[in-house]
C-alpha cells in the first residue's frame, strides 16, 4: 500500500468500493424505486378505482366518523389525503393496546375500499434502509457503515481520476476494459452533485439512530426531550394525561385551518392522545414550491388553541441544514419530469457501483489469463456481480409478479410477496456460481428480459388495466409502470444479444489475444500485489 | 423547462466541441486551434449558466438548483452518448465552427 497518494487513494477506493459494493447498489435500486413509491402501491393495488376530486374538509371528517365508530380505544389516529401524488384517502391508527390499522376509505361516501394485500411500493422503498428481514438496529448499522463506505469512495474516486473534467463526455465503446472504465466515470461523475447529496444526506439520516444516541447524551445528559423539542418541526410530542376528556369535534380546528391556509392541499391530519386531556391534532400541507415540501400547523386538540406553526418557527443554521438535505434526498417536492431525473440519477448511481464491481473483476479476469490460473475470490466476486447486477432486477420483478399471480386470499399475502422477491434474489444469487460466468450473464439478461418484458401481459391478464385501457383513460400511472417494466425487459433483451454476439466473437479470437492488458493507462492501476 | 433543457444541451455540445478530441470526432480532420477553443468554452459556460438562471428564476433557488443539476447529468449523458455512438449528426455543426 506504500507508493504516493494517489495510489493509497487508489487502493482505498477499490476494496472499500469491494467491500459494501453489493449492500450499496441494494440500496441505490430499491432507494431509487422509491421516488415512484406511491406509484407502484398503486399498481400493486389494482383494485381501486379513483373515484374523482372531493372535498378535503369533508375527507377529513369522513375519516373521523369512521374512526370513532369503527376503532375501540383509539389512541392516535392519521388521515392520508390525496394530494399532489398520492391519489387515495388512507386512515390509520394505533390503539391504546399498540395494536394498529390502516384502511382505504372512498372519499365520497367514506366506506371501507377492500384491496389486496401488499407491502407495496412503500415497502420496497423502506427496504433501502430496513433491509427487511434484519433487526431494525443492526439494519441501520449496516446501512450507515455501508453509506460512511460509500462517500469514502466517492471522494477518493475523485482524487483518483486525475482527468475528471477533460473526460466528461467521453466513452469509447468496445475497448474492453478501456470502456468500462468509461462508463464507470460517466456515472460518476455525470451525476455527482447527485451522489455526494444523496450519500450524506442518507448518512445524516442513518446516523440519528446509530450514532446520534452517544453525541445527544454527550450534550444533554438524560434530557433527551428537551433536544427532540428544540429540533421539531412539529409541536413537542406530550405524553397522554391520562384523564378523559371529550374532544372537541374536528370541524372546530378545520375552520380556523380554512382561514389560515385553506384546506386545499392539505395532505395529512394527525391525532395523538385521542380523547385525553393532552390531545393533539395537527395538519400538514403539501407545498410544491418549497424544498421541505410540507408545512405544519398544531392545535391543542381539547381546546382548539393553535400551539404551533411550523413556518413561523425560527430554526437553527445547523438544523436547517440537515432539513435541507433531508428534503433534497426525499425529492418529495419533485415535480413528473424533475422526478425522472431523480430516479435516472439513481440508476446511474447503481450503474456506477455496478461498474465499479465489474471493472474490479475484468482488471483481475485479464491478469488470470496471463497467468493462466483464476484466483478462488476472482471467480467468487464474478458470480456474485452476475447474481446481484442483474439478479436484484429479476427478484424485484418476480416481486411484482407474486403480486399479480398469489391468490387474493393467501395468509400472509404481503410477505409473501417479499418471500418469494428473496428467494428469486437467492436463486440468481448461487446460479453464476455453477455456471461459467460468462453464460451467466447472459442466460441471467434471458431472464430478465422476460420477468419485465412479459410484466404488461401478466397485468393484462390478471386485471382490467392492461396497457391499451390505461393508455385509453390516460392512466399514467398505470401505463407509466407496464412502460416502464417494457423499458428495462427491452434493455436487457439488447443487453443479452449483445453479450452472446461479442461472445461467440471471443471464442473465434481468444488464441490470438493476450496482451489485453495494454489498454491499462488510466489512475485506476491495480497496487494489489 | 424546454428552454433550461435547450441551454444546457447546447451548452453540453460546445463544451464538448472545445475539447480536441472530440472536436475531431465532429470534424473528421479538422484540428481545433487554441482561440476557436477558448471561444467556444466561454460560449458554453454562458449556455451553461443561463439554464442555471432560467431555473432559478422559474422555481426559486432551492428546487431551481435542483433542476439545473438533474438537467446538467441528463444533457451530458446525452451527449457522451452521441458522441459515442452518433458523432455524425453533430456534423452539421462543421460549418458553423
Amino acid at each position: 500500500m506504500n507508493g504516493t497518494f494517489r495510489q493509497s487513494m487508489n487502493w482505498l477506493h477499490t476494496w472499500s468500493g469491494l467491500l459494501v459494493g453489493s449492500l450499496l447498489y441494494f440500496m441505490f435500486i430499491t432507494g431509487s424505486l422509491g421516488y415512484f413509491d406511491t406509484e407502484i402501491d398503486r399498481w400493486m393495488q389494482p383494485e381501486i378505482v379513483l373515484s374523482g376530486e372531493a372535498e378535503a374538509s369533508e375527507m377529513v371528517l369522513l375519516a373521523e366518523k369512521y374512526v370513532t365508530q369503527q376503532v375501540a380505544n383509539v389512541e392516535s389516529w392519521r388521515v392520508a389525503l390525496p394530494v399532489g401524488r398520492e391519489p387515495l384517502l388512507t386512515v390509520s391508527w394505533q390503539d391504546t393496546q399498540g395494536a394498529s390499522g390502516e384502511t382505504i376509505l372512498n372519499p365520497h361516501t367514506g366506506l371501507p375500499v377492500a384491496v389486496r394485500k401488499t407491502g407495496g411500493g412503500q415497502l420496497l422503498y423502506m427496504m433501502h434502509w430496513q433491509l427487511h428481514y434484519l433487526p431494525n438496529q443492526v439494519a441501520r448499522w449496516l446501512t450507515s457503515i455501508a453509506a460512511m463506505f460509500m462517500l469514502i469512495a466517492l471522494i477518493t474516486g475523485i482524487v483518483v481520476h486525475k482527468k475528471i473534467f477533460k473526460d466528461f463526455f467521453t466513452f469509447r465503446p468496445n475497448k474492453k476494459q478501456r470502456s468500462w472504465l468509461d462508463v464507470h466515470n460517466i456515472f460518476s461523475v455525470l451525476p455527482l452533485p447527485f451522489h455526494l447529496m444523496i450519500t450524506y444526506s442518507g448518512l445524516l439520516f442513518l446516523a440519528g439512530s446509530t450514532m446520534m444516541p452517544a453525541i445527544i447524551t454527550g450534550s444533554y445528559g438524560t434530557d433527551w426531550q428537551s433536544y427532540f423539542d428544540e429540533r421539531s418541526s412539529r409541536a413537542a410530542i406530550v405524553e397522554p394525561a391520562g384523564e378523559t376528556v371529550a374532544q372537541l369535534p374536528l370541524v372546530t380546528v378545520i375552520d380556523d385551518v380554512e382561514q389560515r391556509w385553506g384546506m386545499k392541499g392539505v395532505t395529512r391530519v394527525v391525532v395523538d392522545n385521542s380523547g385525553d386531556r393532552n390531545a393533539r391534532v395537527s395538519f400538514s400541507r403539501f407545498l410544491s414550491d418549497d424544498l421541505r415540501a410540507r408545512e405544519t400547523l398544531s392545535y391543542d386538540g381539547i381546546s382548539g388553541e393553535l400551539l404551533h406553526d411550523s413556518a413561523a418557527k425560527k430554526t437553527s443554521l445547523p438544523t436547517q441544514t440537515s432539513t435541507v438535505l433531508l428534503a433534497l434526498h426525499e425529492g418529495l417536492f419533485a415535480s413528473w419530469p424533475l422526478r425522472w431525473l431523480y430516479f435516472l440519477s439513481g440508476i446511474l448511481g447503481a450503474g456506477m457501483i455496478a461498474t465499479g464491481l465489474i471493472l474490479w473483476a475484468v482488471k483481475r479476469r485479464a491478469k488470470a489469463e496471463r497467468l493462466g490460473k483464476a484466483h478462488r475470490g476472482l471467480v467468487f466476486v464474478e458470480g456474485l456481480n452476475a447474481g446481484t447486477i442483474i439478479g436484484l432486477p429479476i427478484a424485484i420483478a418476480v416481486y411484482f409478479w407474486a403480486n399479480r399471480l398469489l391468490s387474493v386470499n393467501v395468509a400472509d399475502r404481503a410477505e409473501t410477496e417479499v418471500a418469494a422477491l428473496f428467494i428469486a434474489w437467492a436463486i440468481t444469487l448461487i446460479y453464476p456460481m455453477f455456471r461459467p460466468v460468462q453464460r451467466a450473464w447472459v442466460e441471467l439478461l434471458w431472464v430478465a428480459a422476460a420477468a419485465y418484458g412479459l410484466l404488461p401481459i401478466v397485468n393484462a391478464f390478471t386485471t382490467e388495466h392492461h396497457l391499451a385501457n390505461s393508455l385509453a383513460q390516460g392512466d399514467w400511472v398505470m401505463a407509466g409502470f407496464d412502460l416502464t417494466a417494457l423499458a428495462f425487459g427491452a434493455a436487457a433483451l439488447r443487453a443479452a444479444f449483445y453479450l452472446r454476439a461479442k461472445e461467440s466473437r471471443g471464442l473465434v479470437k481468444s488464441s490470438g489475444k493476450s496482451k489485453v492488458e495494454t489498454l491499462v493507462a488510466v489512475p485506476i492501476k491495480a497496487s494489489a500485489p | 423547462m424546454a428552454v433550461g433543457f435547450t441551454l444546457s444541451f447546447l451548452g453540453c455540445v460546445l463544451l464538448s466541441l472545445s475539447m480536441k478530441r472530440h472536436y475531431a470526432q465532429v470534424n473528421r480532420n479538422g484540428s481545433l486551434s487554441k482561440r476557436v477553443s477558448i471561444v467556444l468554452r466561454v460560449l458554453a459556460y454562458q449556455c451553461l449558466f443561463a439554464c442555471g438562471a432560467v431555473c432559478i428564476q422559474r422555481c426559486g433557488v432551492g428546487i431551481g438548483l435542483v433542476w439545473w443539476w438533474g438537467l446538467l447529468t441528463l444533457t451530458a449523458l446525452l451527449q457522451s452518448l452521441l458522441l459515442a455512438y452518433r458523432p455524425q449528426m453533430l456534423r452539421f455543426l462543421k460549418v458553423a465552427v
